[in-house]
């Protein structure tokens, strides 16, 4: 994967893609959009990636529950993985199931010796059947729990080391946990090892705010605020060499907003990646 | 402290709305356990309405946007979705429609869903093989009684009493009032087969005769068997024009013997 900056890929962006040919770095896919064996979708992507490199990016695997791995999941994930040969592909570090049923949401795992042990034996089951290494994303989280026996940034760190998968980094989600639940952001960057972190990401959030009080949800709306461009600066240099995707998946603009805000986000990571320079 | 599994178990209570289990094991702060938990159910549902609303837009022009939101629980509780593709949480919703308007006047939008839900299915389907026109050529005449046409993988069949694809292309986007107006519900049933050509759907009426032959291609039965259900309906109709056409259209992409 070019040390470049991507966009997400969206539907409505097919055409103008193939025909206008932005200066994009990359494209990410939502894995379970590419999960249908015909149609305008992978036949899209087909010509797409013969202009872009592309990276699969999972929502749905649900790599933290305790129900079993879904082997209807796996088996389209192995076959568009094969098919269409992505720079990388990755999940995230969360659960979305339970007892059957799933939630379609990135729910929040507890930061517990025991669920570490739990998600390096399932990341080793993927990367085993995938064959080949993935990154796993630090998820935004609107709670923590009772039960949280470490920090974020330590649980985090201990499966990229325990299970040889790498780090999908979201600067975005880090400022959000680090404004949801009171943690030390610079903290946490300097927490992962250098090697480990494979691909960042950067997006917009939301602030809510009840009778004074604010939450931050990630909604993936505009570009990054100032105070997340920041930090991104800060894991520039820490991380060098490393791709950064924007994502921009909720009212989704129209391609030329979306590549130009892609190009001001690389023109800071060039500023700042050691690599870069 | 909880282990993994009872703290997803009470997760997902939690997200049915039984905070009590899961509330205990959640930090506060500025916000309450049940606030924070709140935030996720929330995700849950409007992840769920949006999907619904992008696959059914027709059905929430219909029903209106704020009487789809209020189904989506309902919905989740009827039919939790099974799989980790989001894209396939709304596939028992035109089942859930029926099942809430079967005895009202509006039973219709139900089979709308229907048609919206299929047609969803026929751009996704699987491509469909090439029609070996050579192998059937030198096939012997006799020989074709026995033969079992295959149906490309996009094909789906919608029946309703209602007039389903006109209300369905009359709300797919915003049109001109007099486009509703003109609408009449009483204008008599349809009965389609969509199709895929290419990255398009197609949608064909099927009139009775040909909608028996096309179920009993549907039903894998032989040739022999799909001309006498036509012939049971319509026994002037010529099933040569049929197959053929269902071939050069793509409807039919194989065959094998029986």
């Amino acid at each position: 994967m070019p040390v470049t900056t991507g966009i997400g890929l969206r539907a409505v962006h097919h055409d103008a893609l193939w025909e206008a040919r932005p200066p994009v770095g990359w494209l990410e896919a939502h894995s379970e959009n590419y999960f249908p064996l015909g149609g305008a979708q992978p036949a899209a992507l087909e010509r797409l990636r013969s202009i872009y490199p592309i990276a699969f990016h999972g929502v749905g695997l649900s790599l933290g529950a305790t129900d079993p791995l879904s082997e209807t999941h796996l088996a389209h994930l192995e076959r568009i993985v094969q098919r269409f040969e992505p720079s990388i592909v990755s999940e995230h570090l969360s659960f979305g199931s339970y007892a059957g049923t799933h939630y379609n949401d990135l729910l929040p795992l507890p930061y517990t010796e025991e669920c570490i042990a739990h998600l390096v034996a399932r990341i080793g089951a993927v990367q085993d059947r995938l064959r080949r290494r993935i990154l796993v994303e630090n998820a935004s989280c609107y709670l923590r729990y009772r039960a949280d026996e470490m920090s974020e940034a330590e649980f985090v760190r201990e499966i990229a080391r325990r299970a040889g998968c790498g780090i999908l980094l979201d600067i975005n989600n880090i400022y959000v946990n680090a404004r949801n639940h009171g943690l030390d952001a610079q903290a946490y960057l300097q927490a992962l090892p250098v090697d480990a972190v494979g691909e960042m990401h950067l997006a917009g959030h939301t602030v809510n705010t009840d009778a004074g009080r604010e939450i931050l949800i990630d909604t993936h709306i505009g570009p990054p605020c100032a105070e997340v461009l920041a930090l991104y600066v800060i894991a520039c240099a820490r991380f060098p060499g490393v791709p950064t995707l924007f994502e921009w998946d909720t009212d989704v603009p129209a391609l030329g907003e979306l590549v130009a805000v892609a190009a001001r986000i690389d023109r800071v990571r060039t500023q700042h990646d050691a690599h870069a320079r | 402290m909880p282990t993994l599994a009872e703290l997803q178990a009470a997760f997902a209570r939690a997200l049915d709305g039984d905070t009590a289990g899961a509330a205990a094991w959640v930090e506060e702060g500025t916000f309450t356990a049940e606030e924070r938990l709140a935030v996720y159910r929330h995700n849950t549902e409007a992840g769920l309405l949006s999907l619904l609303s992008a696959a059914y837009p027709a059905v929430e022009r219909l029903v209106g946007s704020e009487y789809l939101a209020g189904l989506v629980e309902d919905y989740r509780a009827a039919h939790p979705s099974t799989s980790g593709n989001l894209h396939e949480a709304g596939v028992a919703f035109p089942g859930f429609l029926s099942a809430r308007l079967g005895d009202s006047p509006y039973a219709f939008v139900a089979d709308v869903a229907q048609l919206e839900w299929a047609y969803q299915e026929v751009l996704v389907a699987p491509d469909a093989a090439v029609f070996d026109v050579q192998g059937f050529a030198a096939l012997p005449v006799e020989a074709h009684d026995r033969l079992v046409f295959t149906l490309a993988p996009s094909v789906r069949r919608v029946a309703s009493s209602a007039p389903i694809e006109a209300l369905w292309e009359a709300h797919r986007e915003d049109v001109a009032p007099e486009v509703l107006e003109a609408l009449d519900l009483n204008a008599g049933g349809d009965c389609l087969v969509l199709y895929r050509v290419g990255a398009e759907a197609r949608i064909r009426h099927l009139d009775p005769a040909s909608d028996a032959f096309v179920q009993a291609l549907q039903a894998g039965q032989p040739l022999e068997a799909v001309v006498a259900a036509l012939a049971a309906v319509d026994p002037e109709r010529d099933p040569t024009a049929l197959l053929f056409e269902f071939i050069q259209n793509g409807v039919i992409d194989g065959f094998r013997a029986e």
